[in-house]
């Protein structure tokens, strides 16, 4: 749930439930106002009538009093009833087809001529329309205010957190090998200036590690490069001396074997750091077709030692624009691991369509781990020739241009598919 | 031949030298940007051998100033850094070749060779040895005059071969020099059993001595 709607929705239900109750309460309230507001008049009215009706004297004055009065009945009362009585009745008025509510209020008097009971009612017609008009306002202006204050809430908390959502737009851009530094805008609100400057300094200081940490990788390969070329060459001229024995041979061939390797080994980090700082700039138009159909005959010694049967079905070219170098790096190490880890007897198929290249081999043991498969020196074979770094290399070389590349196990091959 | 090494690094040069100086070179050396300026002033080199990292200066403006001076020593640039761009600007600035270190000291005496040979205008480009003649401008090889018919891969071995005769190759500098970045993905040397084997062949077929040995298994030598 987002921020704004939390506290929005809080005060949503305080207004609804404010609502409900407030304005029962408030019709109730008004009308019990108005009852004993009428209840009042009809007594004052009352005494009215009984000091007019104490001044006649006539004994049957009063249909002719009712006459007048059109709210008024009296009649004989057999007994006196101290205390004055008020119920609420309707009575169907004919004319406007309606049942009318009236507030009665009974009363026994006590005259010289006898005991009456005098029944004065007073319509409650009005009163209701103004209690329902009243009603209705409030509610208006009820629910006015708590829009209104709903609104400005909004705008207002949007306001406020609005630099906080462009910090969390910023982070969402973050990427670490990326050496611009934040910029943040300056906000009125403390805590948000203080969440930035953290997260500045924090993305800061990774930056620097993460920089450090490559350059280190630069730096000590390139540095290695002099020891290695020493160690080689001092090799070489060991080879050279004379008398040297079989025993010796042995052993300076298995250093020129780990001197090479070693030197494979630079120069593939030095090319992860080249492609990791972007180092390969000039593109031009690569044929995929093309480089498979140079690998297939570049690797023909090594399948036809294997017997392996190359199969490519490239029937739809893939042009790409990128750096040449690059892709025959990337088609070469997954056609040569195609080769390196493949059956005698088996099969290479290079497959392609518009947008797709599946490259798909025999496989000696069983799927590789797919989590695992991508990172540095995961070596999933026993085969002392891999150093771990070529998938590396594959995968850094289709982030850098956004292709995306999928390994799958399938019918006992190995299938790397790339979507360009 | 006079050979000039523009490089800081002692261990290296000494190296270097110790290999070339077997070869019937004649090699200076000079450690810093300085020395090497005045002697390329100075003096006339059939070739070059030039680090572009000096403590004092960029090697390629060594470079520059024999351009500026229209000198016409052979220059093959060495170097830690083997990135495209480098190699093409030193092509571009007048080298004749570019070795990124480390390199086998048997692929810079190849190289070397074929500077010189290409820098010598006068007939030069034929090397006879005994019984087989070499052309490599036409790349074709004859024994007693007599053309075999070598694959290119072949060639390029034997004349990698006789570059360094008398001197033990290694199987690793062969790969290298034969297949090139091939040689990095498949570590195995079978490849250069069955070139060597096929040129061992070719050259008893023409009734040629078998001058190509194999020392120990650790590599080859052409013993003439």
């Amino acid at each position: 749930m987002k921020l704004l709607n939390k506290s929005i929705r809080s005060y949503l239900v305080f207004a609804t439930l404010l609502i409900i109750i407030a304005i029962p309460v408030f019709y109730f309230a008004i009308q019990r106002i108005v009852k004993e507001d009428v209840d009042e008049s009809l007594i004052a009215h009352k005494e009215e009538i009984i000091s007019k009706l104490e001044e006649v004297r006539h004994l049957d004055p009063y249909p002719f009093l009712e006459a007048f009065e059109p709210n008024l009945t009296i009649s004989p009362a057999k007994i006196i009833r101290p205390d004055d009585k008020f119920y609420s009745i309707s009575i169907y008025d004919s004319i406007s087809n309606e049942n009318i509510p009236y507030r009665v209020l009974e009363s026994s008097v006590q005259l010289k001529n006898g005991a009456y009971i005098i029944k004065l009612k007073s319509s409650l017609l009005d009163s209701k329309d103004v209690i329902q008009s009243i009603v209705i306002v409030m509610t208006i202006l009820l629910l006015l205010i708590i829009i209104g204050l709903i609104l400005i809430n909004r705008r207002l908390s949007k306001k406020i957190w609005k630099p906080f959502y462009s910090t969390i737009d910023k982070l969402h851009e973050y990427r670490v090998d990326n050496m611009e530094p934040f910029h943040f805008e300056k906000t009125e609100i403390d805590e948000f200036n203080s969440l930035n400057n953290t997260i500045a300094s924090l993305s800061k200081r990774n930056q620097q590690v993460y920089q450090s940490q490559k350059e280190f990788t630069e730096n000590a390969s390139h540095e290695m490069q002099t020891p290695l070329a020493i160690f080689q060459n001092k090799l070489e001229l060991l080879m050279q001396t004379d008398p040297i024995t079989a025993e010796q041979a042995k052993i300076i061939e298995e250093l020129a074997n780990a001197s090479q390797r070693m030197n494979r080994l630079n120069k593939s980090l030095l090319l992860l750091t080249k492609i990791e700082n972007n180092q390969f700039l000039d593109k031009e138009t690569v044929s995929i077709k093309d480089i498979t159909d140079k690998l297939i005959e570049q690797y023909k010694f090594h399948t036809d030692k294997k017997n392996i049967t190359v199969i490519a079905q490239i029937e739809t070219d893939i042009l790409l624009t990128a750096n040449k170098t690059l892709i025959e790096t990337l088609l070469s190490n997954l056609l040569s691991n195609a080769i390196r880890h493949n059956i005698t007897n088996g099969h290479i198929t290079i497959r392609s369509n518009q947008k797709e290249l599946v490259i798909e081999n025999t496989a000696k043991g069983d799927s590789l781990n797919k989590e695992k498969l991508f990172q540095r020196f995961q070596k999933q074979s026993t085969d002392s020739n891999s150093i771990g770094l070529g998938l590396e290399i594959v995968k850094k070389i289709t982030t850098l241009y956004g292709y995306s590349i999928q390994y799958q196990f399938f019918d006992k091959s190995h299938r790397f598919i790339i979507q360009f | 031949m006079k050979l000039l090494l523009i490089e800081d690094e002692v261990e290296l040069s000494k190296s270097i030298i110790t290999y070339l100086k077997a070869e019937n070179y004649v090699c200076e050396v000079a450690q810093d940007f300085k020395t090497a300026i005045n002697k390329t002033e100075s003096f006339n080199y059939d070739c070059i051998l030039l680090d572009i990292s000096l403590p004092d200066g960029n090697g390629l403006n060594v470079l520059k100033a024999l351009k500026a001076n229209k000198k016409t020593d052979g220059v093959i640039i060495i170097s830690a850094k083997d990135s495209i761009d480098d190699r093409i600007a030193g092509l571009n600035l007048g080298a004749d070749d570019y070795l990124a270190k480390p390199f086998h000291l048997s692929e810079l005496s190849a190289r070397i060779a074929a500077v010189i040979r290409r820098r010598h205008f006068d007939g030069n480009k034929v090397i006879v040895l005994n019984e087989i003649t070499i052309d490599t401008l036409a790349k074709t090889v004859a024994i007693s005059n007599k053309k075999i018919d070598l694959t290119r891969k072949e060639f390029d071995l034997l004349l990698y071969l006789v570059s360094n005769k008398n001197r033990v190759i290694s199987k690793n500098a062969i790969a290298e020099h034969i297949s090139g970045d091939e040689a990095e993905v498949f570590d195995n040397f079978d490849i250069i059993y069955a070139h060597i084997k096929n040129l061992k062949k070719k050259l008893l077929l023409a009734d040629c001595p078998d001058y190509i040995k194999s020392v120990y298994g650790m590599g080859y030598k052409f013993n003439i």
